[in-house]
């Protein structure tokens, strides 16, 4: 159990490694750690965005307030997600901010859908969570995305690669096929959530590797170095 | 019922369904804004391009999710997102 000091200790952004470090004793916080982190953050905030549906679709609250209330918590998420994601509050430039807002248009809009469809009872409470519960993986997808774009390059001599790692969650044909193709040059596998027929569903990660540029194809289509042989490998 | 009738009848509910004080205050201020004067807010439904303004991201939003983000977090991660940058 954590004393209070350690509960309110610091954190540094270490700029060249694009890490987070505990400021006491310099350790790098893994990168599961900060996507689990995300995960806990997202899971939070879909409970307490399922608890406002209930309501409505009950008729104990206005459609204003549903959407109100909706509305900012998904804002607040897609910020704080983007903020785990990009290194702290003070990594946010103008256009993560603009990015985010083109989410939440078209996030708004699909809540103005939903609202509809529960007045005409063309949605079910449980069909009204679940466009909740796709509408956080959409934050999530966001929020991978940005992680991955803010890796470091990869030093002269080395490539960077990436695979996909399934995620505690049914797996689609897509996502299957991305985590079967193993290591692959970075850029060429979509971000977790994007591309996918699972869309906000999606509990993939991408893991990254750097490696000598002259061993990469060594890599290519392989769960690992020296690993079982997945599809396409030579 | 008059509008702060309404508001605090509304406030109180979200309340009790677990929200925040000043979250629900914030729930019902915004739909509040949005409803013309002499409407019912109890039935006025607001239009969707109404809160098309919305879509923004304000000082006032990011200064809301850090506050939620330092109430919320699990005490070990509440200091991560004001992360100090080093190199």
């Amino acid at each position: 159990m954590p004393g209070p000091t350690e509960w309110l200790r610091g954190y540094l952004w270490d700029k060249t490694i694009r890490r987070y470090r505990n400021a006491a004793t310099g350790r790098i916080v893994s990168r599961e750690k900060v996507i689990g982190l995300l995960d806990q953050s997202l899971a939070q905030r879909e409970g307490r965005i399922t608890k406002g549906v209930i309501p409505f679709v009950e008729g104990r609250c206005t459609r204003n307030e549903w959407v109100s209330r909706t509305q900012t918590l998904v804002k607040r998420e897609y910020l704080q997600s983007v903020a785990v994601a990009r290194g702290g509050w003070d990594r946010m430039t103008p256009a993560d901010y603009g990015r985010i807002g083109q989410r939440l248009r078209v996030e708004y809009a699909r809540l103005q859908g939903t609202a509809q469809d529960i007045v005409d009872g063309k949605c079910s409470l449980a069909q009204a969570e679940q466009r909740m519960h796709m509408a956080l993986g959409r934050v999530r997808a966001l929020a991978m995305d940005v992680e991955r774009a803010n890796q470091p390059p990869a030093p002269e001599g080395m490539t960077r690669l990436e695979r996909r790692l399934l995620g505690q969650a049914e797996h689609c044909d897509d996502c299957v096929n991305f985590y079967q193709m193993g290591w692959q040059p970075a850029g060429t596998l979509p971000s977790p959530g994007e591309g996918t027929i699972c869309n906000g569903n999606c509990k993939c990660t991408l893991d990254s590797i750097q490696v000598p540029s002259s061993e990469a194809l060594l890599y290519i289509g392989r769960a690992d170095k020296g690993g079982p042989l997945l599809a396409g490998g030579a | 019922m008059n509008r702060a009738e309404w508001a605090e009848q509304r406030i109180r509910f979200w309340v009790e369904q677990g929200d925040d004080l000043q979250d629900a205050q914030t729930w019902i201020r915004d739909v509040l804004a949005r409803i013309p004067p002499g409407a019912d807010p109890q039935t006025c439904v607001i239009p969707a391009d109404a809160w098309e303004d919305e879509a923004g991201i304000t000082d006032g939003d990011i200064a809301d999710a850090r506050a939620e983000w330092l109430a919320l977090a699990p005490n070990e991660w509440k200091r991560l997102l004001d992360a100090t940058e080093v190199d």
